[in-house]
């Protein structure tokens, strides 16, 4: 097709202005190339550290008020345990207490104690009041004073750190809970809590409501383990008993014990004492460290 | 009917021609605006040096007290009266409109997006902008949980300066400070994956504009 002169004319205008575009975009595009590099500044990370701060636990501030905190806790325990002495005193009452079980004998142990018409409490191991449940029910239904021995029994597991303690304790509590649905406080540690309790693990188990309840009077039926630990115990009551001090009486819930039982009853049944249960409201006799505490590790 | 299809031709080529120069000229802006907004930032930056030194010093003098018995009240009491928790607290709130101050402007490249035609370009932008919002929110749960710290450090401070020596309640805030802390660690590592993300982006913008 041929064009008249205002075609050619105009594609003319239009073919240059192609060249001129189409270099005007090649030199464009050439001085984007050849343009410095433009600088970007980087956002900064935040430089501050919130690690925890640490050192509160072990320091000699916490460590002087928990001694402090302590000694004021100790002063208040031992003027309520005299009042309560008071009271008992005048029932000649007297508190007899057996750890470790229950065992497999712990129906034979009740038997003998409801013959005699009298009261105890038993510090039992969780695992115990797992296999032995009915007889820990029974104690309940027949007003035993129910209480908590820990899980392991073993000296380097319960006294293995600060919170230790604490933590067989409460599951002890909700072994006993599961079992009877009571809720006891009371507890009592493996081997009593002289020497390994530590004031930081005390502390610790303030802090769950633990009462720690020791002894006065050992029978030593752990020791001798034959007719031996009934003379001892019954010449240690009526000495605390002249001293005007309540005995509380650590026995074991075992066959060698059970076996002379009938003979340490009935001889506090003829002095004419009073066996009563521990409860949560009661101050508890327990060993003070006295500078005595150390870890076991 | 050639004459048409010639201008079709010509008038798209200047519409490309068009578009590549508007989505440069968008670039430069946003650039201008990011530098404006991290200069911004740099005082935001130097507050948290601060902020940071403050910590140190807040720091030493705790740890100085810890070594202390209860029965150096008055050596506890001195130590703290020399700290300082309120000039942190301004120093935070200085921080929290320094940042607010770059993130507002950064906010302002939202025009100059909208203007981009290339849909890469474009998408590159919104990331920025996206980032720098999760940053934002990030920044006001980290200034709430800093300024939040603060007050829990003073409550323990002024039972210690006042000897309220009561260990449950001494250990309880301790817990509480510590916790905070915890919460904070997490805040300021998920801020800084965010702040190294929003870098990288950038960079791939005006990489892809032709600016760098």
């Amino acid at each position: 097709m041929r064009l008249n002169k205002k075609g050619k004319v105009l594609s003319a205008i239009l073919s240059v202005l192609v060249v001129v575009l189409i270099a005007g975009f090649f030199i464009a595009n050439k001085t984007k190339q050849e343009t410095a590099p433009i600088h970007t500044t980087s956002l900064e990370t935040l430089p501050v550290s919130f690690e925890p701060i640490g050192g509160f636990e072990e320091s000699p501030l916490r460590q002087s008020i928990l001694l402090d905190e302590r000694q004021k806790k100790e002063i208040a325990r031992k003027e309520a345990v005299a009042k309560q002495n008071v009271m008992d005193q005048q029932e000649k009452a007297i508190y007899l207490t057996f750890d470790d079980g229950p065992s497999a004998v712990a129906d034979q142990l009740l038997d003998i104690l409801d013959a005699y018409q009298m009261k105890a409490t038993f510090f039992m191991l969780g695992p115990n009041m797992k296999e032995h449940s009915k007889a820990v029910v029974r104690m309940k239904n027949e007003g035993f004073g129910l209480a908590l021995h820990g899980i392991t029994h073993e000296a380097g597991e319960i006294y293995s750190s600060a919170s230790a303690p604490a933590d067989e304790m409460i599951e002890d509590r909700q072994i006993l809970k599961d079992v009877t649905g009571v809720q006891s406080n009371l507890i009592r540690l493996p081997y009593g809590s002289i020497p390994y309790l530590t004031e930081d693990m005390r502390y610790v188990l303030d802090q769950n409501d633990f009462q720690v309840w020791d002894w006065n009077v050992d029978s030593r039926d752990w020791e001798l383990k034959d007719r031996r630990y009934v003379e001892h115990t019954k010449k240690a009551i009526d000495e605390y008993m002249n001293a005007g001090v309540t005995p509380v009486v650590l026995l074991h819930d075992k066959p060698h014990t059970i076996e002379f039982l009938p003979e340490l009853l009935s001889y506090i049944k003829k002095q004419g004492y009073k066996t009563k249960v521990l409860t949560n409201e009661q101050p508890p006799v327990t060993f003070p460290c006295n500078g005595r505490c150390q870890s076991i590790s | 009917m050639k004459k048409v299809m010639f201008l079709a031709i010509l008038a798209g080529l200047l519409s490309v021609l068009a578009g590549c120069q508007s989505d440069q000229e968008q670039a430069t802006e946003i650039h201008t605006k990011v530098e404006e907004s991290a200069s911004l930032e740099d005082k935001f930056t130097a507050n948290q040096k601060d902020l940071a030194s403050s910590r140190k010093k807040v720091n030493e003098s705790y740890q100085k007290v810890l070594s202390l018995e209860n029965n150096d009240a008055e050596t506890i009491k001195q130590t703290l009266n020399d700290l300082e928790i309120s000039t942190e607290s301004k120093k935070l709130d200085e921080a929290r409109e320094n940042f607010q101050n770059a993130y507002a402007t950064l906010m302002s490249i939202d025009e100059n997006i909208k203007l981009i035609k290339d849909k890469d370009e474009k998408k590159t932008a919104t990331k920025i902008m996206t980032l720098m919002k999760d940053r934002k929110k990030l920044m006001d749960s980290y200034f709430e949980l800093y300024q939040k710290q603060l007050d829990s450090q003073s409550k323990l401070f002024e039972n210690l300066e006042q000897g309220n020596f009561e260990l449950a309640a001494l250990e309880e805030q301790v817990k509480t400070i510590n916790d905070e802390s915890q919460k904070m660690v997490d805040v300021v590592e998920h801020v800084n994956q965010v702040t190294e993300e929003y870098n990288e982006v950038k960079s791939e913008y005006f990489d892809m504009a032709g600016l760098s």
